[in-house]
């Protein structure tokens, strides 16, 4: 049976799930997180691409999968896909196994991986057209879609004569043709100019806000910071760090206190009970310490006759933290 | 099933390749009347209703060299261009993919041949006209007739389909386009040469050589439908020691059934990294 899918407005903003699909939400299918993988092995004989990987992706977040190149995040994705085997380990996706329940987890799942890949002779819309047909869906949500990714104007031109911004904002209203529940992308950036960045930002947001959930890869570290809930950062196969993007930045607990005198303050705060730690760094102070200490601070350096001339919560980018974790920041 | 069916027909119509090899096989169709219509000895076998049985000859010469191209490209792209990953990310049957795509060349396969008595028949007449003769020669049209004509069109597209196969399989295995096309036209070649190469080498090797698939499909379609044409014209020929029809079906069947056994078994097996 076709799925519509034309509660795609004209304009994109609203709901993408206003009629699920036949298949969703139902039955053993809606219970469990949206990603959740348990020693996720694969191995290309003696080079191990995926490391027992643990990975849990809530419902309704989205997700940021990072590591540098070769890391093993592509293959990851491959492998909940179904486009390649686990040597071992399990996947669930949607509370279904990747082994047993590929076939209904696609029904609910849209994907990019690497690459945008479409049919270079057919037109935008025909690509579309073509692949509602795989998936048994409705073509009269195509023209919607296409609005949804600002390509009304480039419907009918081939997707040969695409630039590469055009073809990845294809392969997203690809991914979202059949409504799907959870979206896998894999460099879904890749290629679009500074506009189609903020709008591809946006189009994830709307998605989150719908209770889609979105696993993410790219290398827009600032896009990533600034839309995900949470990330795992993968390199050699093994994720090194998962974790809610606020706290693994350190938010919430230091601060960088600017002052004339750096040693004095710096001895004046190291013998507060409630500071855990002062490093200077350049011109300033990076205290460690709740963030409700901001007043104590100055109240106290104030009293020693030292004056504050800035003080503000430590925000350490996701960029800097990326290239420290996995050891690429010489 | 259907879904694949559905997608891979919706390509086949959308896609220009497989028009410019329609084009191109029929452009050759008339030459090959021409060509026939200019040897006095064979020009009788172009008037209908024998222009249908000729055009099914004709096959033997088209089906090696551009059902390849068709087949090879078809599977191939679909790795090269990488939506490969596109399709199966939708639906991950892989078997029922290649064989959905499969089975959609071979319906096309039906319409190609189709086109091509189409233009025979038009071909046909003309010659006729031209030659001062019938356009639809009294006296051969019969049920018989009829049968062999339904017999030569069946094993024109089963000598297709061998040759088609072959390419698809390759390009499947082979994941790539080149490799198709290339395989396919090339092996026919290949065993064309080795053929007059073994001979020379003693019985045993003639035996091999006796058993290669173009020998099967070679005369295959000529076997079913000379003793409709003319006795003694070159396209009522057939070589001593030619295998019969019923031979070269059994035999392309085997050599299909392995070519298919061994990609189904390198797709079910293998990972998806285009």
């Amino acid at each position: 049976m076709a799925t519509p899918v034309q509660d795609y407005a004209p304009n994109g903003l609203t709901s993408l799930t206003a009629d699920p699909p036949p298949t969703s939400r139902s039955g053993a299918a809606g219970s469990g997180p949206a990603i959740e993988t348990t020693e996720l092995t694969k191995r290309y004989g003696p080079i191990i691409a995926v490391d027992h990987l643990n990975l849990l992706v809530e419902r309704g977040e989205i997700f940021g999968f990072l590591g540098p190149n070769g890391a093993g995040k592509t293959t990851t994705m491959r492998m909940l896909l179904g486009l390649v085997r686990p040597t071992s380990g399990t996947a669930r996706l949607l509370g279904m196994s990747i082994g047993s329940d590929l076939p209904a987890i696609l029904t609910r799942t849209g994907a990019l991986i690497e690459n945008p890949t479409f049919y270079p002779y057919l037109s935008g819309t025909d690509n579309l057209r073509a692949f509602a047909r795989l998936g048994r869906i409705d073509e009269t949500g195509i023209a919607a879609i296409l609005e949804l990714v600002d390509l009304t104007r480039a419907a009918s031109r081939r997707f040969s004569t695409y630039s590469l911004g055009m073809k990845q904002r294809l392969a997203v209203g690809a991914a979202l043709l059949h409504r799907p529940d959870l979206l896998i992308l894999d460099e879904p950036a890749n290629g679009l100019d500074p506009a189609g960045i903020v709008e591809m930002r946006d189009l994830m947001k709307r998605l989150k806000g719908e209770g889609h959930t979105v696993l993410i890869s790219s290398h827009v570290l600032h896009e990533i910071e600034h839309i995900c809930d949470r990330i795992a950062i993968m390199s050699r196969g093994k994720v090194v760090v998962q974790g809610k993007v606020g706290d693994l930045l350190g938010r919430g607990d230091a601060l960088e206190v600017r002052v004339e005198s750096l040693e004095e303050a710096t001895r004046i705060l190291s013998g507060a009970p409630w500071v855990q730690g002062v490093v200077r760094e350049s011109d300033r102070l990076v205290v460690s310490a709740p963030l409700d200490a901001a007043a104590t601070i100055t109240k106290l350096l104030a009293d020693h006759g030292v004056y504050i001339s800035g003080l503000k919560p430590r925000e350490q980018s996701l960029e800097q933290y990326f290239l420290d974790v996995t050891g690429e920041a010489q | 099933m259907t879904a694949f069916l559905s997608f891979e027909w919706f390509k086949m119509r959308k896609r220009p390749m497989p028009w410019v090899i329609l084009a191109l096989i029929l452009a050759l169709t008339i030459l090959a009347f021409w060509g026939q219509a200019t040897r006095g000895d064979g020009r009788a076998n172009l008037f209908l209703p024998r222009g249908w049985l000729a055009a099914l000859s004709f096959c033997s010469f088209f089906a090696p060299f551009f059902w390849p191209v068709l087949a090879g490209s078809w599977a191939g792209n679909e790795y090269g261009w990488g939506t490969i990953r596109a399709v199966l990310t939708r639906r991950p049957n892989r078997i029922t993919h290649v064989l959905a795509a499969l089975v959609v060349l071979l319906v096309a396969l039906v319409f190609g041949l189709l086109a091509i008595l189409a233009v025979a028949s038009v071909a046909g007449i003309v010659v006729s006209l031209l030659t001062g003769n019938d356009v639809f020669t009294s006296g051969i049209m019969s049920g018989d007739f009829l049968l062999v004509l339904l017999k030569g069109l069946l094993t024109a597209w089963y000598v297709s389909a061998f040759f088609l196969l072959i390419a698809y399989v390759a390009a499947v295995m082979f994941r790539s386009a080149a490799v198709g096309i290339g395989f396919g036209i090339g092996s026919t070649l290949a065993q064309l040469v080795l053929q007059h190469i073994l001979r020379d080498l003693g019985a045993t090797w003639q035996t091999i050589a006796d058993h290669f698939p173009v020998v099967y499909a070679n005369d295959m379609i000529t076997q079913v439908v000379w003793s409709k044409l003319v006795p003694g014209t070159n396209l009522a020929s057939v070589s001593p020691g030619t295998p019969s029809a019923g031979q070269s079906l059994l035999a392309l069947a085997i050599y299909s059934a392995i070519a298919l056994v061994l990609m189904l078994g390198a797709v079910r097996a293998r990972d998806i990294t285009a």
